[in-house]
């Protein structure tokens, strides 16, 4: 702890010198009232701790589940190959061939990397993870991989193969995604296993964890052997602070460095500090939609005019100026067409609330006692459920009820913590939930294609779709078609049934909100909206 | 001994249950008085200044918080009033019944209280509400079923005091007959313990009630109660600090009012306060 | 008298079975299934009725009621109570180990806090009754009573964290982070234990036993304190031992306020995720902290007070 507070006390001792230096006095005159002299001694390096803050634990970071914080699991590990803005590069992996028939896949392993306790990593470790991955199929079947993998071999302990029955285009990207592909030491695995847990999180990535109290805080530092380029950041404190406004006050009071994420920080907050010179706030590129999904197996939501009429009854733009300040904005569609072939013409549903009354009255629901509507005795009374850890859900939420109370729809409004409303959702427990697309690299295939299973609560709000089976049928084809055309043909059928049965409102494009000390450089965004890329800040 | 007279005589008494009146009176006539509709969002003009329209600004979703807070009169005095009859009732009902009968009915009752304390009101509120499901209904039945062990073990107690003292020992030995001791004696005294209690509980209840609003399992969206708004006010904290001190200050006015009252109460009630 | 202690101990006895019993019933009562929890926490991917079936079997939970009650009972007297059903890898017992040194550490600051402070205060407002000490502590005592907790947290946050930026506003480690939650706690009880204390030290002063003292001649200040105060001491130490647990308890908003890894956190989320187990544990444990603590004082009260000895 003293260490801790003296190592923070020596940086802003240097950053104060430094900052004063370039006549931003104004920080310069908050930080040094804590200073002591042994920041002078302590030499010409900027501060190398970050302390990051998380609205939960990092919980369990076996990378072969999906109980762990993602952005832990990805300094923690890596993959065979990453994903970056430019394509595919080699990670563990070195370089790859892919046989004629698209069926079979070859790995050079890299050589000289070991895992942070010592153990190599090569084809042997990694054919040790895939088979524990294996092990465990029934988990991953979201991934359409699992249908189609033939076989996995290590040849030599530089090489290692994959078989598939049939050529597979987003092979390499599911690959490339943090779960369950990342590689974890076989030490680590209890018999060979990772299915029921593992005895520690030991990976080849550029951290290590060293320390954590669970719900409290969790420590980072960094891998001195890792093979790649050496991150700048030498110690990584992540927090656990559920709650939005006290995540603000960490950060006034330099508790905390950084803030990082989709809905960690609220559009009032983050307007708040746009003129800062103490704070930068940085905005990412749209990474997916934020959408309400509607239970088509709902008594009342199974009714397309009902699901058309909640359509036009929600005013996107006046979320997207009202709630977001235009920080988000609206969405038409399920994807953004700025997703790899989602670029589909589809009507969108206009704001328009003449025409949703005119689709209810049409369908038999009648403005009843007290200005509800009804139909054969029923009230339209639906439930939506909204995950409370997210910062503008309820207040997205109360927003609709308000709107849509205006058309004679009464809106009940649940908000629960994260784990439980992933439970809910997935258990189709709803009847209207909040949701978001995965973003890149899983949109669209790998978020369609969980849409035939119980993966998410696509699945469940889909059931009372007569046209369901197509749509699965379609969404199988797109994922082994190896003919361009014929899969962007598949993917206009699906998202335009998709479109027209009205299961998805379309809400904005959600964006990745960073807020931090100015004196925090390289901040940017990852390719997965789930990734913080450390590796490139710096003091 | 009149105790209209006297109690018209203690202004606090008198200056705070005009108030409390005044409040509810508000509340009954919301819709006269609100200036805008409390329910109606305007989304562009959040968080907006003090206002001729909007008298005190607007909240995270436009709506006006003045409407609102006088709206919420309804939820926030209404629950507090029905959780304490009921609680009141219960209780004194039990605790008299138990601190004069003693013996067996006293071993039974004091066992029951003792089930109920051994539970921490709080606890067992979130408890109930756990698992009744949240709902404005589920808070009352979960206060005052918390609640009434706690007015009965006080009363007993209070009874028990009393009971020996000299004035009762007399009247019971020139043959006065129980019921007459119960009622013109026993019950007398504890009224002021009563009283006091009574009126605390009322504050004690309005701030029960809004606490489970704040941590979002009492009242919900959209109905204004005032804890209600101050958990939607806990959220824009840093940056629109305003917005909490509206309905926080109502909330204290108000049971600071109660209190007042029932320590006024206490003055008015107590016989013994009255020499000759 | 010792008859009277080992009676009430033996009374405590049907209290706790009562007590267990009640937090027993209360899982019972919930809407899912434990069996189909258990599963789902498999992370079974698909699940069966037959599935749910093999797993009550396995569970036991095709019993009858009382053979499950004394086999969880069982449980809890070996301290296994389970696991959490939000996350698995966790047990229920383990939580709360976790989870507890940050609410007992918070609730004896803010006991600390509330002795030192309302005994003294509300000795001097009953000394000089209506005098100008008197009436600047009701004031703030009727302010502070009617202010809820959390807006009191939410008050101080803003202007100490926010504002000031004096001291920090969430989490645990050192003293400073002790103290707004602390202060926050005991500022309800505070004016509470004033209250009574004045109160009760001006009923006494009404008493006979007080005449009489004065009569004997006694000097002022040692009626003051070795009466009445002593006498008013009774009902307050039986109010302020049997609100301990409540203290405990009582911290459940101000750590949600102030993001306190204690139990009370831990409770409202387990509320929120309908994590049953934990909730019931967490009931368990302070009901029965209730009991040992209204015995211990129940005990003490009727050995310092002659009046309520029931010896004839």
């Amino acid at each position: 702890m003293k260490k801790r507070i003296t190592a923070l006390l020596a940086g802003s001792a240097l950053l104060a010198a430094a900052l004063t230096g370039c006549g931003q006095s104004a920080v310069g005159e908050k930080t040094s009232g804590g200073t002591r002299t042994e920041g002078e001694a302590a030499g010409g390096s900027g501060k190398e701790e970050l302390i990051f803050v998380n609205y939960r634990d990092i919980r369990d970071l076996n990378p072969h589940l999906y109980a762990g914080e993602m952005y832990a699991q990805s300094i923690l590990y890596d993959t065979l190959v990453s994903i970056t803005e430019d394509g595919y590069e080699g990670c563990l992996a070195e370089d790859w061939t892919i046989s004629e028939d698209g069926k079979t896949y070859t790995f050079h392993i890299r050589k000289g990397v070991a895992f942070s306790d010592g153990t190599p990593c090569d084809a042997n470790a990694v054919l040790a993870n895939f088979n524990a991955i294996l092990e465990n199929k029934e988990r991953h079947t979201w991934l359409e991989m699992m249908h189609l993998l033939e076989g996995v071999s290590a040849p030599d302990e530089d090489t290692f193969v994959i078989e598939l029955s049939e050529p597979y285009y987003p092979m390499l990207t599911e690959l490339g995604c943090i779960r369950p592909f990342a590689m974890i030491s076989p030490k680590c695995m209890i018999e060979g296993s990772t299915k029921d847990g593992v005895n520690g999180y030991v990976g080849t990535g550029p951290y290590v964890l060293t320390d954590f109290v669970t719900d409290e805080y969790a420590v980072f530092e960094r891998n001195e052997n890792y093979w790649g380029e050496a991150p700048a950041i030498e110690k990584i404190t992540v927090k656990v602070i559920p709650d939005n406004q006290t995540r603000i006050m960490a950060l006034e009071s330099g508790e905390i460095d950084l803030i990082f994420g989709k809905n960690m920080i609220d559009a009032d907050a983050i307007s708040q500090y746009v003129d800062s010179d103490q704070f930068t706030v940085s905005l990412s590129d749209p990474t997916s939609t934020r959408h309400i999904v509607l239970n088509t197996t709902h008594e009342i939501l199974g009714e397309l005019s009902v699901r058309q009429a909640l359509q036009h009854a929600t005013n996107r733009q006046a979320i997207s100026d009202g709630i977001f300040y235009g920080l988000e904005q609206p969405a038409d569609t399920l994807y953004a067409d700025t997703v790899p072939y989602c670029d589909v013409e589809l009507e969108p549903y206009a704001y328009d609330a003449a025409e949703a009354e005119r689709l209810l009255d049409e369908a038999g629901w009648v403005p009843g006692a007290n200005g509800i509507r009804e139909k054969n005795g029923r009230k339209l009374e639906l439930n939506l459920l909204y995950n409370s850890d997210s910062v503008t859900e309820k207040t997205i939420s109360e927003y609709l009820q308000s709107e849509y109370l205006k058309l004679g729809i009464s809106l009940n409004i649940r908000g629960e913590e994260e784990q439980s409303y992933r439970d809910n959702m997935k258990a189709g427990n709803f009847d209207m939930v909040f949701n978001i697309c995965w973003g890149m690299p899983y949109d669209p295939q790998s978020s369609l294609a969980a849409m035939r299973a119980p993966v998410y609560g696509d699945y469940a709000a889909q059931q009372g779709l007569e046209d369901k089976d197509q749509i699965d049928e379609a969404i199988t084809g797109i994922l082994t078609s190896t003919d361009e055309a014929e899969r962007q043909k598949l993917y206009e059928f699906v998202l335009t049934r998709l479109h027209e049965d009205a299961v998805y409102i379309p809400l904005t494009y959600e964006c990745n909100k960073a807020l931090y000390r100015s004196d925090l450089k390289g901040v940017h965004f990852g390719t997965d909206q789930y990734d913080v890329p450390f590796g490139d800040m710096y003091f | 001994m009149n105790l209209g007279k006297r109690f018209l005589h203690n202004r606090t008494a008198v200056a705070t249950a005009l108030f409390v009146l005044l409040i509810a009176l508000a509340g009954v006539c919301a819709p006269v008085l609100a200036p805008n509709d409390p329910y109606a969002t305007d989304i562009l003009n959040k968080f907006a200044d003090y206002s001729l329209q909007y008298p005190l600004g607007t909240d995270q979703l436009g709506r006006c918080v003045l409407s609102r807070l006088i709206y919420g009169i309804r939820p926030t005095l209404g629950l507090a009033m029905v959780t304490m009859f009921g609680t009141i009732g219960l209780g004194a009902l039990l605790g008299i019944t138990a601190g004069y009968f003693r013996g067996i009915t006293e071993e039974v009752i004091m066992r029951l209280v003792d089930v109920m304390l051994s539970f921490p009101s709080q606890i067992m509120v979130f408890a109930v509400v756990a698992l009744l499901g949240v709902s404005v209904q589920n808070v009352i039945i979960a206060n005052v079923f918390i609640k009434w062990a706690w007015y009965a073990r006080m009363i007993r107690t209070g009874v028990m005091q009393y009971r020996d003292c000299n004035f009762v020992r007399f009247s019971r030995c020139v043959g006065m007959p129980e019921r007459f001791i119960l009622f013109r004696h026993l019950l007398p005294s504890i009224t002021s313990d009563l009283a006091v209690l009574a009126s605390l509980d009322v504050g004690w209840a309005i701030i029960n009630i809004s606490t489970l609003s704040f941590l979002g399992l009492g009242v919900q969206a959209p109905t204004p109660e005032w804890g209600a708004m101050l958990n939607e006010a806990k959220e824009v904290l840093t940056s629109n600090p305003v917005q909490m001190i509206a309905p926080g200050a109502a909330i204290v006015t108000l049971v600071c009012c109660f209190n007042l009252m029932g320590d006024a109460l206490r003055d008015v009630l107590d016989p013994k306060e009255v020499e000759g | 008298m010792k008859r009277y202690v080992v009676r009430r101990l033996l009374m405590a006895i049907p209290l706790l079975a009562a007590v267990s019993f009640i937090c027993f019933m209360f899982i019972n009562l919930i809407p899912s299934n434990p069996a189909e929890v258990a599963l789902r926490v498999q992370q079974m991917p698909v699940i069966t009725e037959e599935a749910v079936a093999r797993m009550e079997e396995m569970l036991g939970l095709n019993k009858p009621f009382l053979v499950r009650y004394f086999d969880w009972l069982a449980g809890c007297l070996k301290g296994d109570f389970g696991i959490s059903y939000v996350n698995p890898a966790r047990t229920v017992a383990g939580e709360l180990a976790r989870c507890l040194p940050a609410t007992l550490q918070l609730a004896a600051a803010s006991f600390a806090i509330v002795a030192v402070l309302s005994v003294p205060i509300g000795f001097l407002c009953a000394v000089y009754k209506d005098g100008w000490f008197d009436r600047i502590m009701r004031g703030v005592i009727f302010i502070s009573t009617a202010m809820p907790a959390y807006w009191v947290g939410l008050l101080l946050m803003w202007g100490m964290g926010v504002k000031l930026r004096i001291l920090p506003t969430n989490g645990s480690g050192t003293w400073r982070h002790l103290i707004l939650p602390a202060f926050t706690v005991s500022l309800s009880y505070i004016s509470t234990y004033i209250r009574l204390i004045r109160n009760n030290m001006l009923e006494n002063m009404k008493q006979d036993y007080v005449l009489y003292a004065n009569v004997r001649g006694l000097p002022q200040r040692a009626i003051l304190v070795r009466h009445i105060l002593k006498n008013s001491m009774h009902t307050c130490i039986v109010a302020m031992g049997m609100s301990i647990p409540q203290l405990i308890a009582g911290t459940i908003v101000v750590e949600n306020v102030f993001s306190w890894p204690g139990l009370g956190t831990l409770c409202i989320s387990s509320i929120f995720n309908r994590d049953y187990p934990v909730i019931q544990t967490y009931v368990l444990l302070i009901g029965v902290l209730f009991v040992v603590f209204n015995l211990l004082f129940d005990i003490l009260q009727t050995v310092s007070d002659p009046r309520l000895r029931r010896e004839e």
